[in-house]
């Protein structure tokens, strides 16, 4: 029985930093950092424990494991295959596992999906199949961070839709009845898709004598952060381990709880507490201003409770201004004046933050792009995107069909022209265009010679360029003879290592494409060792396959993530929940889109349901719209909340009545500002 | 409730604005009586009053049929709360279209109909594009059953090209019809397969079976039109009472307007919303005139007036109209009267409403003048002016009415203008032009030009939304093409500020140096990025001393392109957002550059293959006024005719407005047929046999199959029905017409394009007729 504490408390009370010391506190009493295993919900919230422990005042050479549960079940399978592969009913125990990605889990998982849409079963939902598989491994997911077998989720959702008139309890079942047959083939494969990962660490690694020892041996102490964001199989996982450890503290945020709607369990995790000996609660936070308190307290009563508070001293509006635009470009002019203003007044770009509920690419590149013309620093979040979206990454698809003619796939000449252009530093556009003319003909095998071209033409385009174009051609014609022995990830490797990153050509300088380029070697990699991790005698097709799916959208997006430093030290510009798992705190908040609806929607998909596919949901249950519009109002209150927590001195909101579409907005943020605004008169507005 | 100031209210209006607390209300009003008036001071009486609750988030919903009444409303209403009851000025209420309602209704919940969060709602353009592509695939197995609808005694070869051209307006009416009436294609098919060998029903069974592709289609991508949403919102509410009855608490009041062009789903969704409690129906069943092919029909507003199929709706009039001089009002009510009790078609005699009122001692279609003391009254009978340009016997081609109404004529625009120039600006009177379909306003705008005469458009979409597209896409046309010195040329023209063209226009030596300063850059690359990147821009001397500004200016010009040049990697969002933020400061401009990208970026999604050639084309058919876009403008935010310019729109785009002079153009048995035996019909072709009108031959196909009855089906008489059915409409369309002026009114008709070939048109049968009335009354 370990020596334990439960420390609650809200955002800003301290709890991270008291945990932290306590590690300190650990080693100082002699125990090994490697004993100690530091648990996070998310990554980006290990962060600090990852800053805490690289300081001067930690013991050199020694590292604390900070892992998600996710984490570390890959790596204890990772070690462990062979005691549980044949248990777990795989075909091949003898062969390696292959972890995939959600690339590559739908990739393996299009097949079905595919032969299913072709029957038409999926016809009364109005979704891309892509979707489809995404919603279905969404689905196993849910299954096993709860701890389901897979026809639970379909007898839930069945239950949850009720009597309503409608073929969808059909797909509900054809959904499953696709991702058992899914789960089949990883059986067969070897393939361990996450959803895999997590049963076969809960129902058979943790139950092997031989995890447990080395668990016990090489753990004892155990700090949980953030286990309001938990999903329930974590819950089981500490109680299963409890006993093992030498001391334990679980630090749980009173009004977090974001990650619901993607299945993790307050509730639940709250319950833990009773394990513990010692709990301490914690009601003030550090950080906050008592007018940005009462912001809070109004927020709270207003969505919890349904009912207004007593009208406080402090007015809650002082920390708030509200300006009123009609249009989106009316509302980005005003926030980047704003942001100017801030600046010039000395605050660090670092201190402030701009949230909307949903970052479109349109918003935020022209947010990004006015806040670079006024020269202030500033990064965005980076969500996934399609290839074709990273002009990098279509350059260098363009040049891999280059070198593949045989494939007769012919880029239009626009796309060679643009490639040109990027990768070849003294090729303006113009150029590029002019010689992507003369030396591409669809269809013919390769590109022209430089010197080959007409003398006057040579001049215009200039002989430095056609150096440079001609070294480029080589290498594409050199790589084509070699094509069979090269695995695609090769292929972007070696392009930019040998040429494209040196001197005098594009991504030379050009960091983020070369980060980009990164992804795309690693996202040709996981692919190459996931499907063909014995290697192939021919390359070639191996190639094919994969320049095919991601023009086809199946291996569509590329994540290419912000470097958590950048965001710390330039105006950040995220949706809202992202901001809330990076447990930042900051001087000002803009928050976009006050009226959009998009503050209290869910991700809502017809084949899955976050709260139906929880555990503490009745299984006897019907989801009612009662029940929809309270979810949605508590998920609301933590996010107001947790941004309010999150800002020391103001608030800007915009509201625009179009929104981006040019629809009128009217949603449930506006309301309740406009209460407050009632109550206490004084808000600040800056109506332009 | 605090009321800061008192407005006059005419007995009518004050009755429906301070008495109404609650119940179903009917109001059948009459042009010009101030219906958006009364019910925007209704709404904002209710949420003054306080019987929305503002802690529950209830709102007044006011639904109404255009996106420019939404705004017009929106800010009617919001300065009424502001003003009148010092309220703040967005809150309580809600103003929608029906498909913004049924968006609204769908975005909350989507799962419940079988969408995702991000769903996409097709643009009208591509979903016809989706239909045109299935068409084309599947035509050629289909064609030997299809040609039976072409008559024997045309070349085949060209009726199949023009039956291919019109096949998809056809399947694209059927498939909307399908869903308005929530048929899914699978039980269409279903009753076809039951009558294999009717071959009757060949149009609907090729129909059904495009639309089973389409929605196939759609569900792929994820995406849902426009008839979806409200198919789907009804689906939802119908779902889930639970969810109907959240909105049914949050909206406590429902107020429509433009009743008469309610639909059948309309009603079904409204009916729902207001749980049958509080809902204000306002509407003129005279001005009716969405109604062809469509699922709207002023019956609905009728039949909810009518106290013996809804003993429980309250019949509120708004009779009276302070628009018109009084010889216009007599007019707009003969029209009505003539159509009732005289026109030579029976069958089209209830084209208007004039029923008894019984408690009033008038009939309900009537237009009647202001009272005393009315503060808004009826304009002055000495300022009135009728001219109807129609003489016995006597023929004019349609180049001759443009002429006429142009400068022939002692009513021609450009005399009449001449003499009001004298009066202030803003004392000019408004003047339209009104014609019955865009290609004439299109023809009368050009002869506008010719004569220097200013006019604005209300056509497909308005000249500031078409500058702003035309500027865009030239830019996007050259990086297309970036090699290209003539398109580079063309960019700098069309960039250039409105005073700096008027002096390139009018000074030749500038145009010379111009083009010669551009002539001499062949090689473009030389003007854009010289290898020498200090080379100054090659500007003679002599230009550089007669026009100082100029070498400056083309400096800046070529840094400009060279930084577009450079985003052209870019998604084609960020690209039209790079170029807008470096051409466009107006910020409804802004906005429009804004929205425009946000399209071509769900186009991009659709079209992966896409580049700028196909994205410049598609700026091309917005600019080039071949496709309605809603851009932030005018037409969006509600027309203001402005005094002195002409305005030239359809009788369709002018519902709603109001000008001083008014002309109607093109007023023969054409436009207006009066279902006589030589009268002709836009939609009857000459390619198919018996004149079939193909549109609605099929949609009566297709109501036959949805009651599963195809012996309902009976073949020729949708044809008969569509003749009459359109010339009632198009009565009605005259009448919005002349009620659309306050003081002058000119009607013109013309033989048509095919005089010389055909049996030219007539003039219209109310046209004569009230020639008549006007020659007997001495007017």
């Amino acid at each position: 029985m370990p020596e334990s504490w439960f420390l609650e408390g809200p955002a800003g009370a301290g709890k991270t930093t008291y945990a932290i010391q306590y590690c300190h506190d650990l080693v100082r009493n002699d125990v090994s950092p490697e004993a100690i295993l530091v648990m996070v919900p998310q990554r980006a919230l290990g962060r600090p424990y990852q800053l805490a422990f690289t300081g001067s005042d930690w013991p050199n050479g020694t590292q604390i494991d900070i892992v998600t549960l996710g984490g570390l079940a890959r790596r204890g399978l990772e070690m462990f295959w062979p005691l549980i592969a044949d248990k777990a009913g795989f075909a091949h125990p003898e062969w390696e596992p292959a972890f995939l990605t959600i690339e590559t889990s739908q990739y393996f998982m299009a097949r079905f999906v595919n032969s299913a849409v072709k029957t038409g079963i999926f016809d009364s939902i109005n979704v891309p199949p892509f979707r489809i598989m995404g919603q279905l491994l969404d689905n196993m997911s849910k299954a096993a961070v709860n701890g389901f077998l897979l026809d639970e989720v379909a007898d839930r959702l069945i239950t949850a839709w009720g009597d309503r008139h409608s073929s969808r309890p059909s797909v509900y079942r054809a959904g499953v009845d696709i991702a058992q047959h899914f789960r089949e083939y990883c059986l067969q494969n070897n393939l361990l898709d996450f959803s895999l990962q997590i049963e076969l660490f809960m129902n058979h690694l943790l139950s092997e004598p031989v995890y447990r020892n080395f668990f016990a041996s090489r753990y004892g102490h155990l700090i949980a952060d953030n286990i309001e964001e938990y999903f329930p199989v974590a819950d089981d996982f500490i109680r299963d381990v409890w006993q093992e450890l030498d001391s334990a503290l679980l630090i749980y945020d009173t009004d977090g709880g974001y990650r619901v709607f993607l299945g993790a369990d307050p509730g639940g995790m709250h319950v833990l507490r009773n394990l513990c000996d010692h709990i301490e609660i914690i009601t003030e936070t550090r950080v906050i201003s008592p007018e940005a308190a009462a912001l809070v307290s109004e927020f709270d009563h207003l969505l919890a409770l349904n009912s207004l508070p007593p009208l406080l001293e402090v007015n809650p509006g002082e920390i708030i201004t509200i300006a009123s635009h009609k249009f989106y470009p009316d509302m980005i002019e005003w926030v980047v004046a704003r942001i100017v203003e801030l600046i010039a007044q000395g605050i660090p770009p670092g201190e402030i933050v701009i949230l909307a509920p949903y970052l479109g690419d349109s918003l935020r590149f022209v947010l990004m792009s006015r806040l670079e013309e006024a020269g202030i620093a500033a990064v965005s979040h980076r969500p996934s995107r399609a290839v074709r979206d990273e002009p990098a990454a279509r350059a260098a698809l363009t040049l891999l069909a280059l070198a593949h003619p045989a494939w007769e796939y012919h880029p239009p000449a626009a796309d060679v022209a643009d490639a040109l252009h990027q990768v070849i530093d003294d090729l303006d556009p113009v150029r590029a265009w002019l010689l992507a003319q003369i030396v591409y003909r669809p269809g013919r095998d390769e590109l022209g010679s430089f010197d080959g071209i007409r003398a006057g033409a040579q001049e215009r385009i200039t002989y430095r360029a056609g150096e440079k174009y001609e070294r480029l051609r080589e290498w594409l014609i050199r790589y084509r003879s070699e094509a069979d022995e090269v695995p695609p990830d090769h292929f972007f490797s070696r392009l930019f290592g040998e040429l494209l990153s040196q001197p005098g050509y594009g991504f030379h300088a050009d960091f983020e494409a070369g980060r980009v380029v990164a992804q795309l070697v690693e996202s040709a990699r996981k692919f190459r060792r996931t499907l063909y991790p014995d290697g192939v005698d021919q390359w070639d097709a191996v190639t094919h396959e994969y320049f095919t799916l991601v023009q086809d959208g199946v291996l569509a997006a590329l994540h290419v993530p912000s470097w958590q430093q950048q965001e710390e030290d330039a105006v950040f510009l995220a949706p809202a929940y992202t901001f809330l798992m990076r447990n930042r705190w900051v001087d000002y908040q803009f928050w976009l889109d006050v009226g959009s609806n998009q503050w209290w929607e869910r991700l809502e998909q017809p084949l899955t349901h976050p709260y139906v596919l929880a555990r503490n949901y009745p299984l006897d249950q019907v989801w009612t719209d009662d029940l929809e519009f309270r979810y949605r109002r508590d998920a609301l209150r933590r996010l107001l909340m947790g941004l309010v927590r999150r800002c020391r001195k103001h608030i800007f909101m915009s509201i625009t009545s179009l929104g981006e579409q040019g629809y009128e907005q009217r949603g449930p943020l506006l309301h309740l500002l406009q209460q407050i605004v009632q109550r206490y008169g004084d808000v600040q507005e800056a109506a332009e | 409730m605090t009321r800061r100031t008192d407005i006059w209210l005419r007995p009518e209006q004050k009755d429906i604005i301070e008495n109404y607390s609650g119940g179903k209300v009917g109001i059948a009003a009459v042009p010009g009586s101030g219906k958006t008036f009364t019910l925007a001071h209704l709404a904002a009486r209710l949420i003054a009053s306080g019987t929305v609750d503002f802690a529950h988030q209830q709102e007044v919903l006011v639904v109404t049929f255009t996106n420019s009444a939404v705004n017009s409303f929106q800010a009617r209403i919001a300065r009424i709360l502001q003003q009148q009851y010092n309220l703040l000025p967005s809150v309580g209420y809600r103003v929608r279209t029906l498909h913004g309602l049924a968006h609204d209704i769908v975005r909350e919940r989507p799962a419940l109909v079988g969408l995702a969060d991000d769903f996409t709602i097709l643009d009208e353009r591509l979903s016809l594009e989706i239909q045109r592509d299935i068409i084309v695939s599947r035509l050629a197995e289909w064609w030997d059953m299809l040609s039976g609808y072409t008559s024997e005694e045309v070349d085949l070869k060209n009726a199949r090209r023009r039956f291919e051209n019109d096949l998809p307006a056809l399947v694209s009416s059927f498939i909307k019809r399908a869903k308005d009436s929530r048929i899914e294609p699978e039980t269409l098919l279903g009753t076809l397969a039951q009558h294999d060998d009717d071959q009757r029903f060949d149009l609907a069974r090729f129909a059904s079976s495009v639309y089973r592709d389409y929605q196939q289609s759609l569900s792929y991508r994820g995406a849902v039109d426009f008839d979806d949403l409200v198919r789907l919102a009804l689906e939802a509410l119908s779902m889930d009472d639970l969810y109907l009855q959240r909105l049914q608490d949050r909206w406590p009041y429902v107020l429509e307007d433009e009743a008469q062009d309610s639909s059948w789903l309309q009603e079904q969704m409204l009916r729902a919303l207001s749980g049958n409690r509080n809902w204000v129906r306002v509407g003129d069943p005279n001005q009716a005139i969405n109604t062809t092919f469509t699922t709207a029909e002023p019956r609905f507003l009728l039949e909810f007036l009518d106290e013996s199929q809804n003993p429980d709706v309250v019949e509120r009039p708004l009779s009276v109209s302070g628009r018109s001089v009084l010889p216009i009002i007599d007019l707009a009510n003969e029209l009505v009267r003539w159509t009732v009790e005289e026109h030579p078609a029976p069958d089209v005699r209830d084209a208007f409403d004039l029923a008894e009122d019984s408690r009033r001692g008038t009939r309900r279609g009537i237009i009647q003048p202001t009272g005393e003391n009315d503060p808004q009254p009826n304009p002055p009978d000495s300022d009135g002016y009728i001219h109807l340009g129609y003489q016995p016997g006597q023929n004019t081609t349609p180049e001759n009415e443009i002429d006429n109404v142009v400068a022939g004529e002692e009513y021609a625009l450009r005399e009449w203008l001449s003499s009001i120039q004298e009066l202030p600006e803003n004392e000019r009177p408004t003047i339209a032009v009104l014609v019955p379909e865009n290609s004439r306003g299109f023809k009368l705008a050009e002869m506008l030009r010719k004569y220097g005469i200013l006019y604005e458009e209300l056509l497909r979409s308005t000249t500031a939304t078409r500058h702003t597209v035309t500027q865009l896409r030239t830019v996007i046309e050259y990086l297309a093409d970036p090699g290209d010195l003539r398109a580079l040329k063309q960019v700098y023209w069309v960039l250039m500020p409105s005073d700096r063209r008027d002096l390139v226009r009018d000074d030749s030596d500038l145009r010379q140096v111009i083009s010669k300063f551009f002539a001499q850059y062949q090689n473009i690359e030389e003007l854009l990025w010289p290898v020498r990147s200090a080379a100054p821009l090659s500007v003679s001397e002599s230009a550089a001393s007669a026009y100082p500004w100029l070498a400056d200016d083309l400096a800046e010009f070529s840094i400009k392109v060279q930084r577009w040049l450079r985003a052209i990697s870019l998604p084609v969002d960020q690209l039209v957002l790079t170029i807008g933020q470096n051409l466009f400061t107006d910020p409804v401009d802004v906005a429009l550059i804004y929205k425009v990208a946000v399209t071509l970026r769900s186009m991009a999604k659709t079209h992966p293959d896409w580049r700028l050639p196909e994205f410049a084309e598609e700026l091309r058919i917005i600019s080039s006024n071949e496709r309605k876009f809603i851009g932030f403008d005018d037409a969006e935010s509600g027309y203001e005719p402005k005094p002195g310019i002409v305005t030239v729109a359809t009788m369709h785009a002018a519902k709603g407005l109001e000008w001083d002079r008014v002309y109607l153009m093109a007023v023969s048995n054409y436009g207006f047929p009066s279902a006589l035996p030589y009268d002709s019909y836009i939609g009857e072709r000459w390619y198919v046999r018996d004149s079939l009108n193909l549109e609605a031959e099929v949609l009566a196909q297709l109501a036959a199959l949805s009651v599963g009855d195809p012996d309902r089906y009976d073949e020729g008489q949708a044809t008969r029905q569509a003749r009459l059915d359109y010339a009632e409409e198009r009565l009605r369309l005259l009448y919005v017409g002349i009620t659309r002026a306050r003081r002058q009114l000119i009607i013109t008709w013309n033989m048509g394009r095919f005089w010389k070939n055909r049996p030219p048109n007539q003039p219209a049968q109310p046209l004569v007729a009230l020639w008549e009335y006007t020659n007997q009354a001495g007017t």
